[in-house]
């Protein structure tokens, strides 16, 4: 439970420093929380700083990172401390009734963070991404003690703002600690939807909004995982914020924060590039809205793009350095960077499906490309049947949407509905259409529908406010099955009633192959990893084996011999390797065990040194000759 | 024929508002029932009854 007193103390860090940030800048702020939001923002923005500079100066030592989040978080609580009546007051900003509605909200949407929290606490175990880059990355950087390339990792050189924030939570504890501090950007989320709310929609809709936001299947799922996906989602949140404060009260200072928050979320993410596509038009439309000169506009929105790209500029340079493409392997035929074994698609431009063809719909490409896609891209199928957790987008969306043509008489709601259409129009083009990928949208999104839902519960006609509350709350309690449902497996070893070890051997499928690799390996061992083998858990050098790496190519391989001529080129000792590939992800490794150049290389050169039901290690025997 | 001409434009625009009233009362019984709706084809589609079930058999 260590993990819960590092959190409480990371918060206050960044809150504090934040807020002495924020007070330099001079920021005016509307509500508490406000303040609060956009404070603990700014004072993440600054740990990412430090642990970046840290990270390319090769000081990545924990004794390091201690003394410097030391220092960090004693400023963040010295002004926590001077001010800790403005946190009472963004509590009473909440202006909770017992008996209204809104304690009921709120009530919803404690417990159900509460399930993610306990998540939260338990092992990393399960998912890919996390156990193969997004924690596995940070934990190779401070075992080696700067940002290294581990080309063969999936995302070796995208920016990873989250990941340096891991990276601390991997000196200072463990895994779960990284898990805490995503499902704590969920919170935040939450809470900057209230403070966004009460200033430019309705003080109601806050806990409507936040309610739904974290209620939204995503958010639930992913949250209290090591992904970063909900942390891009606070951090592009207060960009877009923070950039229509500025259009609302022209502070310089706002337009100062919008550009060092975007360039904060494209640090996070390659998605966050998004961030920066729309805030720079909003810059530009406004002044021409509001009359401004042609000079000052571009002045504007030029600033407000050098401060985002100067904030992830190290990023890019570190990946140009590395391999010739500032966002290797992204637009890699454009840069002409480091080869890459098999190119990411950015853009989904619509194209003419063989389907098409000879249909009538195949004779407009736009609307054959939209036939084909539309199941992907609908939101109708996000909420109903999504293809995986990460386009699931729950019920809220598509019940209370139609509810704009009935409330939809203001500006501002206008505005933040056609923002959420060009958001949308951005997932589907360049985001993979996966809300995943672009959680901002599901926010603004809760926002709309907590504006709406709150609209409702105002109804005029008796008795309607009291069955929509009712509906809304049964809701409310399905989501909080579903949540104690996910969260029931973890409840022993979050209690301590079982051992972290045993709980990882029983939950997670790579574990007891790496416990076996971690104690009878040599030091020297360099594993390679073929197959879904998530090497977080591994203490040793590793490489991955899979179809986006540039480095280890099979094709030039005719036999046993030349394979094992890759595997000497690259010192590779020991392989572990998952038994049986699941069909659905034949693209991206063979069928190890039936290829036969794998089996001629396994029956000649290979040792079998562990085996279980899913997982098997080799050493590799090379000859004395060699 | 009752009541001078100003009488006449404010009854209509009595009427009117009323009428918009009624509209915007019946838009809004239509909303909570495409939101209720959803709301119970969404839990049902997405098997929530039998999950209830499955919790209340382990915890009962």
């Amino acid at each position: 439970m260590t993990e819960i007193g590092f959190a409480l103390l990371f918060l206050a860090g960044a809150g504090g420093t934040g807020h002495a940030i924020s007070r330099r800048l001079g920021a005016s702020w509307a509500n508490r929380i406000e303040e609060l939001c956009f404070s603990v923002a700014a004072g993440f923005a600054l740990l990412f700083l430090s642990v970046l500079i840290l990270g390319l100066s090769h000081l990545l030592y924990a004794p390091v990172i201690w003394g410097i989040v030391g220092v960090w978080a004693a400023l963040g609580c010295r002004e926590v401390i001077r001010y800790k009546g403005a946190l009472g007051e963004s509590v009473r900003g909440l202006r909770l009734r017992v008996r209204s509605i809104q304690l009921w909200l709120l009530a919803l949407l404690v417990a159900g963070q509460a399930l993610g929290f306990i998540r939260s606490l338990a092992p990393p175990h399960g998912a890919v991404d996390p156990l193969a880059y997004q924690l596995a990355l940070p934990s190779l950087f401070l075992s080696k003690h700067y940002l290294s390339f581990e080309p063969t990792v999936t995302g070796a050189l995208y920016p990873s703002n989250m990941g340096l924030l891991y990276i601390v939570c991997l000196a200072f504890a463990n895994g779960s600690l990284a898990q805490v501090m995503h499902w704590l950007m969920g919170v935040l989320t939450c809470l900057a939807l209230v403070g966004f709310c009460g200033r430019y929609l309705d003080r109601r809709s806050g806990l409507w909004a936040a309610t739904i936001f974290g209620f939204v299947p995503i958010v639930v799922f992913f949250g209290p995982r090591g992904y970063i996906d909900v942390g891009l989602c606070f951090f592009q949140l207060m960009a877009f914020w923070a950039l229509l404060n500025w259009v609302v009260t022209r502070q310089l200072q706002m337009l100062v924060l919008a550009g060092l928050l975007t360039g904060v979320a494209m640090g996070v993410k390659h998605q966050g590039i998004a961030t920066i596509f729309l805030g720079f038009p909003i810059v530009v439309i406004a002044g021409v809205i509001r009359g401004r000169s042609w000079s000052e506009t571009l002045r504007n929105a030029l600033a407000y793009a050098a401060l985002a790209l100067l904030f992830v500029s190290p990023w890019y340079i570190r990946s140009y350095l590395m391999a010739a493409n500032p966002v290797w392997p992204l637009a890699n035929e454009f840069f002409g960077g480091m080869e890459f074994g098999h190119a990411p698609t950015v853009l989904s431009l619509p194209v003419q499906s063989a389907e098409g063809g000879d249909r009538l719909w195949g004779l407009i490409p736009f609307l054959d490309w939209l036939h084909l896609r539309w199941p992907s891209m609908s939101p109708w199928s996000w909420t109903f049947s999504p293809s995986g957790w990460q386009k699931a987008v729950g019920v809220y969306f598509a019940a209370l949407l139609p509810a704009l043509l009935l409330y939809c008489r203001e500006k501002r709601v206008y505005l933040l509905a056609g923002f959420c259409v060009a958001y949308y129009l951005v997932v589907v083009g360049a985001l993979h259409m996966n809300p995943r990928y672009g959680l901002v949208l599901i926010a603004f999104l809760s926002a709309l529908c907590g504006y709406l839902a709150g609209r409702l519960y105002s109804s005029g006609l008796p008795g309607l406010r009291q069955v929509f509350a009712v509906g809304f709350f049964c809701t409310g309690v399905l989501n909080l099955c579903w949540g104690y449902f996910l969260a029931r497996p973890v409840f022993d070893v979050v209690m301590g009633v079982e051992s972290r070890e045993s709980f990882l051997q029983r939950h997670e499928g790579n574990y007891r192959v790496f416990q076996y690799a971690n104690e009878n390996f040599p030091e020297s061992a360099v594993v390679l990893l073929q197959g879904i083998v998530k090497g977080f858990y591994l203490q040793h050098t590793y490489m991955w084996d899979h179809r986006h790496q540039p480095i280890l190519s099979y094709e030039a391989c005719r036999d046993a011999d030349d394979l094992l001529q890759v595997m000497l080129d690259h010192d590779i000792t020991h392989i572990v390797r998952m038994v049986q590939i699941p069909q659905g992800r034949l693209g991206f490794y063979p069928q190890y065990f039936a290829d036969p150049l794998h089996e001629a290389f396994r029956r000649k050169y290979l040792k079998l040194v562990y085996r279980d039901e899913s997982y098997v290690a080799f050493e590799v025997n090379y000859p004395a000759h060699s | 024929m009752t009541g001078a001409p100003s009488d006449g434009s404010g009854e209509a625009a009595a009427d009117c508002g009323r009428g918009r009233r009624v509209l915007h009362l019946v838009g809004e019984v239509v909303v909570l029932l495409w939101t209720l709706g959803v709301f119970w084809y969404y839990y049902e589609s997405q098997d929530f009854g039998e999950l209830v079930l499955h919790l209340l058999g382990r915890t009962g």
